[in-house]
């Protein structure tokens, strides 16, 4: 990975794991507030709730006692003290009621017969069920829960009692509110909250006796066992219901009657509907949020990465550059300071100073070249020069011999001097050659059959008697096929190859040649069991003209390396002082 | 001078609280203005403007109207009366005997009517010794149908108008027996019972028709109450499917357990009479005889025994009639005691099955045996059918037959009879009627002596 | 309804009664006279025994059977004689007097003006509106088809009498059940209350003065009034008297004033004689 991508994922790292711990940190604690807010808000609501209901109950009270001052009601309790007959009456309760807005009102005489009933007007003649108990056993000022019978079902009512003389008895005005949904929609309450009635009239829980404010009560399933459970312990109890749409917190409360027993239960529940939206609105904001952040984050982070890394780069690609042979690279663009531009600096500093190195070496080289060549040039002429020189001496001397002899000299030296001129020739055309090495005439070439006819050349040298053996191995890749190139030009390269190899065995050895195709190349490698190479020779081997033999043009791997390069080609050396060497050749397949 | 005991002076004062007191000087002129939604209200309109030869008073005889004078030869087959002279038609031309004949025999077909100087004969082919008393029902009413032009009475009102719920009566100035002193009278007849009450405190109206439950109330607005004899029955009739045999306990029981007096005293305040049977002591003449009280009603354990189905009952009760529907509570509080289940029904359109209805059956005729046909009719051939199998008594059929009919229709409890009530009407202290009661025993509007005290 | 109003005069010498009710000792007292079912239109004495009944069916004369001293309040009567009204349609509310005095004896009825005879009771009829006595106050007779009368002014009334004494003027009930005085001129100068009919009152109890009887209808039923005319004013005399039933005709007859009442329940006419007591 690079430096830019390492940097860029760092920072990006970094960034991300701010914005996720923030953010989770902020949601998580907004969180936890709201839920302890909502708590209290339900807690203090139901309070609320409950001052309600107890002002419903005095409601009722005061509307009683309004009943009982009016005119009508003192009518009534006057008509009907000392007589016999109800029924003129029998109407009175109900416009009573409807003045007062109660739901039941009930006029009972003194011995429980009732006289009018507003919520059950047929009912009359019959007796009440609870309005005289209710004088003698309950705090007549306050409202209670009472079971109050209706023509189409029993319900709950909140009411209260009291009484009028009626001559020498009492009227009983027994009336108050049915807790049904119109009850509950009279409670204000806030929004968000809802209330629900069940009343507790039948033996088995059901939701059936589940009265709501609302057109669209509840299920009832689910607030079974807190109704349950609220009856069963008479107290008050909390839960959380959780519903398709959300969770709700539902405090039930009992509803007792005047003799304790649990006639109804009150439910009434906080949705937390508003605060799962609020919170997944903050996650979801923080959500966002983060990921603006991470995304900016990852902008800011490539951006600092890539200005912070780009000139690293063009120093790592210059030093690359450099390694690469390319040493005239300048890197005075990197437009940074700092370090960067230090290390810049140094590096334009370096290369500069490689490159007049490089020249001068060169320069060096070339002129060790030139001297080497020159001395390789003057030694081979020398040989054949010499020869020359002293014919001609010969023939000087010959000068003042007789004719005859003066013949027999200047023939041997004829001899000796087309033999020198020969030789010079020889040495001449081999410069000419390296100098004029023809372009390759591309074919089809098998690499194997090169290989067998260059051993064959030599197989005859190898074997003459006298010289020490040399072993050859031949392992020859059937595989590897025919290459593109200039047939003359790579026999002469094998057997340069050849050639050195043998000559690097002057007491015999093994040379192994081996073939090979693999990953689009064929390689040959030819082994000696020589003395081997050392590192400061190998790194000049190739040079013209250079060579560690006392005889020798020194052009042989200089024209296989100009070989080899012309085909495209790859060659190296392994070798190690007393081990031998191996020289590897790599064409294109 | 004369001196009177002081005595005299009290009782005459005593007197006062004792009798009912009429006004003293009728004023003529105004608009009678009258209010109901009775389904019988052409009836009361139509007796305004056409006549019957005879009427029946307050005590049940009949006193002459048209006809002075009438004579039946043995038997009653034939019937001879005499007619009034100088009576005038609305259009004021004088009826005439033949005119009287036509209008009979466009009522009965089958009747043999001649008509002679001042008399028309009669001759119903059958013995008829009430012919008379028959001949007194409305129906029997004296109309001329002119070649052209509206129909013709010679009743103290004529019709000049009738629009939808609007009728409109205008005094007849050549009325035999005196002009009335009102110059017409409208009636609504689409106004709501509500809106009636509303319209008659609001002084918009002189005589709306109200129920039993709303008397209480106009008179403590001192509205008086005009009322007649008990002429309308509230009778609970059995569905098919519980007016089996099978069933015949359950309807006995349910039956036994309805208190018609605490109905007649309590829920119409007193407007009402028990009913034991279809038609009303005063009309039969005879004390009830309630039929299928032999077999003893279900014990309330044997009710509970019964499947639901069979102790529940449906009640079905017409949406527009408060008093019936008061009834229909108090008689489902009634069965409650007994073990039943009855759920009222007051649909306004269609509602769920029903197993019994609670029916308002008014009786107009003037005899037991048209008073009963009547019932019969309100009933309907579907609930007579189930009730028995019995025909309307014939016209003119005696009392024994109309009681046995009767006794027939009741004897399987497949028809209930609960309580009798009267018409009610309540009028506006405008409203007075002079000499006699403005409506009559019989519902009949005794029109022609109203009189409004202010314009 | 009517409230007969009964005009009561302090009776002896030199005892001034004052105008209002509760100073007056006086109270009105009716005499029974006559009991039947068919409405009685009004009555006239006969001296000594007599009884002259004039109804919707006709006019008949009585003659008392028993001596009122024997202890009986009601006398009794024999039918000696009758004579059939004229066939015609009566007003429903027909209104009939009986016209005697010294010269003239006759039968007022709505558009009939009728000769009457005795010995035998005779009617001779003639269909005209001719102006009924009401003591001076100018009418028409009764309008035809109604019950009540119209003064030359076009007011309509019930009745009315001429204020004789102690000033000039006139009063009459009103078609609208109130009593108002008219001056000389018969335009209303003052409402005296309620009151369906007025007819003046002869009594020995107020002798000199001008008394009135009328009638109204009161919440609880109809009552007489007395009324008597003081400086010019006319005044309630005596406390209202309470009728048993309903007050159907008042009339002055030969200087007596009778109330004619119906009991609705028992459908009944009675007549009865009416008169002021002086309490004394």
């Amino acid at each position: 990975m690079s430096l830019r991508n390492r940097l860029f994922a760092l920072v990006s790292g970094v960034v991300v794991l701010t914005v996720v711990l923030v953010t989770w940190t902020v949601s998580s604690s907004a969180r936890q507030s709201f839920a302890t807010v909502d708590t209290q808000r339900s807690a203090a609501l139901v309070t609320q709730f409950r001052r309600e209901f107890a002002n419903q109950g005095e409601q009722v009270s005061l509307r009683l006692d309004r009943i009982a001052q009016s005119d009508a009601a003192s009518r009534v309790a006057a008509g009907i003290a000392g007589a016999r007959d109800f029924a003129p009456y029998v109407n009175e309760a109900t416009p009573l009621a409807a003045a007062q807005e109660l739901d039941v009102l009930d006029l009972v005489a003194a011995d429980g017969t009732i006289v009018s009933s507003a919520e059950w007007p047929a009912r009359f003649g019959y007796q009440h069920a609870w309005a005289r108990k209710a004088v003698h056993a309950t705090n007549p000022s306050s409202g209670f829960l009472q079971p109050v019978e209706f023509p189409d079902e029993t319900g709950l009512g909140l009411v209260a009692v009291r009484t009028l003389p009626a001559g020498s008895g009492t009227l009983y005005l027994a009336g108050g509110r049915r807790l049904d949904r119109k009850f509950l929609q009279s409670l204000v309450l806030p929004p968000g909250m809802r209330v629900l009635l069940y009343e507790n009239l039948q033996p088995e829980v059901s939701g059936r006796q589940l009265i709501a404010a609302e057109d669209d009560p509840p299920e009832a399933a689910p607030l079974e066992p807190l109704i349950a459970r609220v009856i069963q312990d008479r107290r008050e109890a909390r839960e959380v219901i959780e519903w398709p749409d959300g969770p709700e917190t539902v405090d039930a409360l009992p509803l007792g009657g005047p003799d304790g027993a649990v006639l109804g239960v009150l439910l009434v529940g906080s949705s937390g509907r508003e605060l799962a939206a609020l919170v997944r609105r903050i996650r979801w904001s923080g959500v966002g949020f983060g990921a603006v952040a991470i995304g900016v984050g990852f902008l800011l982070s490539f951006l600092v990465s890539a200005r912070v890394t780009r000139p690293v780069e063009q120093l790592a690609g210059a030093a690359r550059a450099v390694a690469d042979g390319e040493w005239d690279v300048h890197v005075d663009d990197v437009g940074t300071t700092g370090e960067i531009k230090v290390l810049a600096d140094a590096f334009e500093t370096m290369t500069r100073q490689l490159v007049d190195h490089r020249d001068r070496l060169v320069q060096a080289e070339r002129v060790a070249a030139w001297r080497e060549l020159a001395r390789r040039l003057a030694h081979e002429l020398k040989n054949p020069l010499f020869p020359l020189r002293i014919t001609l001496d010969n023939l000087r001397r010959a000068k003042s011999l007789s004719s005859a002899e003066f013949d027999e000299v200047f023939d041997e030296s004829l001899t000796t001097l087309q033999t020198g001129l020969g030789n010079l020739n020889t040495v001449i055309g081999r410069f000419s050659d390296f100098a004029r090495m023809p372009a390759p005439e591309f074919s089809q070439v098998s690499i194997n059959e090169v290989v067998e006819q260059s051993v064959a050349l030599f197989r005859a040298q190898l074997a003459a008697p006298g010289r020490p053996p040399v072993a050859v191995t031949l392992e020859l890749d059937p595989a590897a096929g025919a290459i593109r190139a200039d047939g003359e030009q790579i026999r002469r390269a094998v057997q340069n190859l050849l050639l050195n190899a043998i000559d690097a065995m002057p007491e015999g050895g093994e040379l192994r040649i081996v073939t090979a195709r693999s990953n689009g190349v064929v390689r040959l490698d030819v082994a000696d069991t020589g003395q081997g190479i050392g590192e400061e020779e190998r790194s000049r081997l190739f040079t013209p003209y250079y060579t560690t033999k006392q005889h020798g043009t020194g052009l042989g791997l200089a024209i296989v390396q100009s070989v080899v390069t012309d085909h495209h080609g790859k060659i190296w050396v392994e070798s190690e002082h007393g081990r031998g060497a191996t020289f590897h050749i790599e064409f294109p397949a | 001078m004369t001196r009177f005991k002081p005595i005299f002076l009290a009782a005459v004062s005593a007197l006062l609280a004792a009798v009912t007191v009429d006004a003293a000087r009728p004023h003529y002129g105004g608009t009678l203005r009258i209010e109901t939604t009775d389904a019988a209200v052409m009836r009361r309109v139509n007796a305004l403007a056409y006549e019957t030869l005879v009427a029946s008073d307050t005590a049940g005889a009949l006193r002459p109207l048209l006809a002075t004078a009438w004579q039946g030869d043995n038997g009653g087959r034939r019937w001879t009366f005499r007619l009034r002279r100088g009576v005038k038609l609305h259009d004021g031309s004088t009826l005439q005997p033949p005119q009287v004949a036509e209008a009979l025999r466009m009522a009965h077909v089958d009747w043999q009517i001649t008509s002679g100087d001042d008399t028309v004969a009669i001759d119903a082919g059958r013995d008829a010794p009430g012919l008379p008393f028959e001949l007194a029902d409305q129906g029997n009413a004296i109309v001329v149908r002119p070649a052209a032009g509206a129909l013709m009475g010679s009743g103290p009102f004529r019709v000049e108008r009738v629009d939808a719920g609007l009728i409109t009566l205008r005094a007849h100035e050549g009325y035999w027996d005196s002009r009335p002193f009102v110059d017409a009278i409208e009636v609504r007849t689409t106004r709501s019972p509500a809106d009636q009450l509303l319209d008659l405190e609001a002084a918009r109206a002189d005589m709306v028709g109200i129920q039993p439950t709303d008397v209480r109330r106009m008179e403590q607005r001192q509205f008086r109450i005009e009322a007649s004899r008990p002429v309308e029955l509230f009778v609970l009739a059995f569905e098919a499917h519980v007016a089996t045999a099978a069933s015949e306990s359950v309807r006995r029981t349910l039956s036994g357990a309805i208190d018609r007096g605490a109905i007649a005293r309590v829920v119409l305040q007193g407007r009402a009479e028990a009913a034991d049977t279809l038609l009303p002591q005063w009309l039969s003449g005879h004390a009830p005889i309630a039929p299928g009280r032999g077999a003893e009603p279900l014990a309330r354990s044997a009710v509970a025994a019964l499947p639901a189905d069979r102790r529940t009952l449906g009640l079905r009760v017409a949406a527009s009639d408060p008093a019936a529907q008061a009834i229909a509570q108090r008689i489902a509080v009634n069965a409650r005691d007994a073990g039943f289940t009855i759920t009222v029904q007051t649909p306004a359109g269609l509602g769920p099955r029903f197993d019994v209805r609670l029916l308002r059956v008014p009786m107009r005729g003037a005899t037991p045996g048209a008073a009963l046909s009547d019932v019969m009719a309100g009933l309907g051939a579907r609930t007579i059918a189930l009730a028995g199998r019995v025909t309307p008594p014939e016209p003119g059929a005696p009392i024994d037959t109309v009681l046995f009919t009767e006794h027939a229709l009741l004897e399987h409890n497949v028809l209930v009879p609960i309580v009798h009530v009267p018409e009610l009407y309540a009028v506006s202290p405008r409203f007075e009627s002079w000499n006699g009661p403005a409506v009559q025993p019989s519902g009949a509007w005794n029109l022609a002596n109203a009189w409004l005290s202010a314009p | 309804m009517c409230v007969l109003l009964l005009l009561l005069f302090s009776a002896p010498a030199g005892t001034q009664v004052p105008g209002a009710v509760e100073e007056l000792p006086a109270a009105i007292v009716l005499k029974p006279l006559f009991a039947q079912r068919v409405q009685i239109l009004d009555v006239a004495v006969l001296t000594p025994r007599g009884l002259l009944v004039l109804d919707r069916a006709g006019m008949t004369r009585y003659e008392q059977e028993e001596d009122l001293s024997l202890g009986r309040t009601t006398p009794r009567w024999r039918r000696i004689e009758s004579v059939s009204l004229p066939a015609r349609v009566w007003p429903r509310d027909l209104r009939g007097h009986l016209v005697m005095d010294r010269v003239t004896f006759g039968v007022l009825l709505p558009g009939t003006d009728c000769a009457a005879q005795f010995n035998p009771l005779r009617l001779a009829c003639t269909e005209r509106r001719v102006p009924w006595p009401l003591s001076s106050l100018p009418n028409g007779g009764l309008e035809p088809e109604r019950n009540y009368f119209m003064t030359p002014e076009g007011m309509t009334v019930y009745g009315g009498s001429t204020i004789a004494s102690d000033g000039e003027g006139f009063i009459v009930a009103d078609r609208q059940g109130r009593l108002t005085q008219l001056d000389a001129n018969r335009r209303p100068v003052a409402d005296l209350g309620a009151g369906d009919d007025v007819v003046p009152l002869r009594s020995l109890c107020g002798a000199g003065r001008s008394q009135y009887l009328a009638a109204s209808h009161g919440r609880d039923g109809d009552v007489l009034r007395a009324l008597v005319v003081q400086g010019g004013r006319v005044v309630q005399a005596a406390p209202d008297f309470p009728l048993a039933g309903a007050f159907t005709a008042l009339s002055s007859v030969d200087g007596k004033t009778f109330v004619i009442t119906r009991l609705s329940g028992a459908d009944r006419y009675d007549a009865f004689q009416a008169d002021i007591s002086c309490g004394r």
